[in-house]
């Protein structure tokens, strides 16, 4: 008779395997929660870097183009300015009507009536036109046409005579503008940026964030670079954002991270 | 019975979880490093942009009135090697002195792919020499006419110049001068005549012709053409079929008729101390560094800058205005009257400057 092969583990086999078990998952938990916090503080950090970014982009987009008098309003969390929608060259100008060749136009948008303004440029007249100057004119509507067999935007407006006769040339160079405003703002005990049409009526609509307490802000600079008086005299934009994000070891100190950035919009040179 | 270990089951979990995590550190590090190349060609060809349409301002590619009013130019197409940029440039010209330089910088990847575009443009003008004319004289030091001679302040369109000349404007002062007091009697019956005559202007002050702008007097000696001293005859255009050989020095344009070979031809001349110009007909803008003269036949269209004392005598003529720092003494069958025009035309002789206009950078793609 054949004895019969026996297997099976011994307690001491299950002790050992059971606390091999224990170590090892000890182990890789910890390694696995480790893991994870940093990936979590990397995607925060990237989120917030990111948040810099969106803020630094559509700041200095926005205000790429403004000019002397653009800059109406400054404060450390808000500001408000002329931003450019539109710039072409019109091709007629009438006293109810002007018209911009569709394909000598840069536009971020079509313009709106209401929301959007006209500036024609009057051109000055000799050899050194100093009398030269922007006129703001209301738009009442927005359609479009054709000029010499080219398509054309056509803007209603209201000019009066003297205007027309002054810009009575082949191409005249036209922009739209809409006021704006970019401002913090406060939602669920966080700093947020938005911005809102001024000219439109329009509630801030959040643009990026959250950022820390007191951050971004805006300073004006003028040609200097130190702080400016007022709207007028400002030749750039200092935009200062700055946040945090939780940090890596439980219970560690949040890690912080801030952009700094210079605006010079060209058109404020003099 | 088979024995199965919790090792492997533990290593798989433990590998899954670390490939899990590398994959997703991977695609956040992929998705930073897309964002950051989209990021680094649109800032590429925007500073590209922007540095070429200053290059293109300083290097302007055209004579100012090359190009006519309401048309348009390509500019020839820059690509910088290795970089994957390139830069194209187009001009219109929408008035006068009114200019829009578009550049459009592109940035293409391998396969001609296009990566990123931006644009600029920028409103300039073409900025002359600034003349007053609203006097056919401006002078600081006494002013004299004797015998026949006239000073006129009436907006005169030379004969053959009604082409190319705007409607007269009004008439405007004859002589403009700080102090009434030192204008010498004059000798006939309307020698001097304008609205008013005689005007007093008390910015004219002795170095008066030291702040002309934007294109200053040293700056206008410095692109003069043409240098003279002495006694210098024989100013006149050159024979009819020459071609308007402008290394002649006694060329100074012809006024005679805006289709003429030397029609189009205003020179910048600088006449030293002491100079004494005859001839027949000149153009353009004529500097006197001290004591000048104007005599025999000599007739001259456009504007005088008299750094010292100015005479006229015989039959000589000045059609369009002089601005005199010193004393001006007419006298025979000389004449100074004025014309818009020839001043205008004349400063169009002049290497213009590029100037801003409000507004004028524009974002362009």
């Amino acid at each position: 008779m054949q004895l019969a092969r026996r297997t099976g583990h011994t307690l001491p086999d299950l002790l050992v395997a059971i606390v091999l078990l224990g170590l090892v998952g000890a182990i890789s938990t910890g390694a696995t929660l480790r893991m994870a916090r940093i990936l979590r503080g990397v995607k925060e950090r990237a989120g917030l870097q990111g948040a810099f970014e969106t803020g630094v982009w559509y700041l200095t987009s926005e205000l790429s183009e403004v000019a002397r008098g653009d800059l109406r309003y400054a404060s450390a969390d808000s500001i408000e300015y002329r931003a450019s929608r539109l710039a072409g060259l019109a091709c007629s100008i009438q006293a109810t009507e002007v018209r911009i060749l569709v394909d000598r136009l840069s536009m971020t948008r079509l313009p709106q009536p209401g929301r959007d303004s006209l500036l024609l440029y009057r051109g000055g007249r000799g050899e050194v036109p100093r009398d030269s100057a922007w006129i703001a004119l209301p738009i009442t509507a927005v359609s479009t046409g054709q000029c010499a067999g080219r398509a054309a935007l056509r803007i209603a407006t209201a000019l009066d005579s003297s205007l027309v006769a002054a810009t009575a040339s082949s191409l005249t160079p036209v922009r739209t503008f809409e006021i704006m405003q970019a401002r913090l703002y406060q939602s669920q005990g966080e700093r947020w940026l938005g911005a809102r049409s001024v000219s439109a009526g329009e509630v801030v609509q959040p643009l990026t964030g959250p950022f820390d307490a007191g951050a971004p802000t805006f300073r004006l600079l003028n040609s200097n670079g130190t702080p400016a008086g007022s709207p007028d005299s400002a030749r750039g934009l200092l935009l200062t954002f700055r946040g945090q994000v939780a940090g890596w070891q439980p219970g560690g100190a949040p890690r912080r991270d801030s952009a700094v950035t210079r605006v010079a919009p060209p058109n404020l040179i003099p | 019975m088979n024995r199965r270990g919790a090792s492997l089951m533990v290593v798989l979990v433990g590998l899954l979880v670390l490939s899990g995590a590398t994959g997703l550190l991977f695609s956040l590090a992929q998705g930073r490093l897309l964002a950051g190349r989209a990021s680094l060609d649109a800032t590429r060809v925007r500073l590209a942009a922007e540095g070429a349409s200053e290059w293109t301002l300083v290097h302007w590619p055209l004579p100012p009135d090359s190009l006519a009013v309401g048309s348009a130019v390509a500019l020839p197409t820059a690509v910088i090697p290795g970089s994957g940029l390139a830069l194209n440039d187009s001009l219109i010209r929408l008035g006068d002195v009114l200019y829009l330089l578009r550049t459009v910088a592109s940035r293409y990847g391998p396969g001609a792919k296009l990566r990123a575009r931006d644009g600029v443009g920028r409103l300039v003008q073409w900025i002359g020499p600034e003349f007053p004319d609203g006097q056919a004289l401006a002078a600081v030091g006494a002013t004299n006419l004797e015998g026949a001679s006239r000073i006129d302040g009436a907006d005169h369109v030379p004969v053959t110049w009604g082409g190319v000349c705007p409607v007269p404007g009004a008439v405007a002062a004859g002589l403009r001068t700080p102090d009434a007091s030192i204008v010498g009697p004059c000798a006939g019956a309307g020698c001097l005549s304008g609205s008013p005559p005689v005007a007093a202007d008390s910015t004219l002050v002795p170095d008066f012709l030291e702040h002309l702008t934007p294109v200053t007097v040293t700056g206008l000696i410095g692109s003069a053409g043409i240098a003279v001293s002495g006694e210098f005859p024989g100013v006149g255009p050159p024979p009819l079929g020459s071609g308007c050989d402008r290394s002649i020095r006694t060329n100074w344009g012809d006024p005679s008729s805006v289709e003429a070979e030397c029609g189009g031809y205003f020179p910048i001349v600088v006449a030293g101390d002491g100079s004494r110009l005859t001839g027949t007909a000149g153009q353009g803008i004529l500097i006197g560094l001290g004591r000048l003269e104007l005599a025999g036949e000599l007739t001259f269209h456009g504007v005088v800058l008299a750094l010292g004392s100015l005479e006229l005598r015989d039959r000589a003529h000045v059609v369009g205005t002089v601005l005199a720092a010193g004393a001006v003494h007419l006298a025979d069958e000389s004449s100074l009257v004025r014309s818009t025009c020839a001043v205008r035309r004349a400063s169009r002789g002049v290497p213009r400057q590029i100037g801003p206009v409000e507004r004028g950078w524009i974002r362009w793609p």
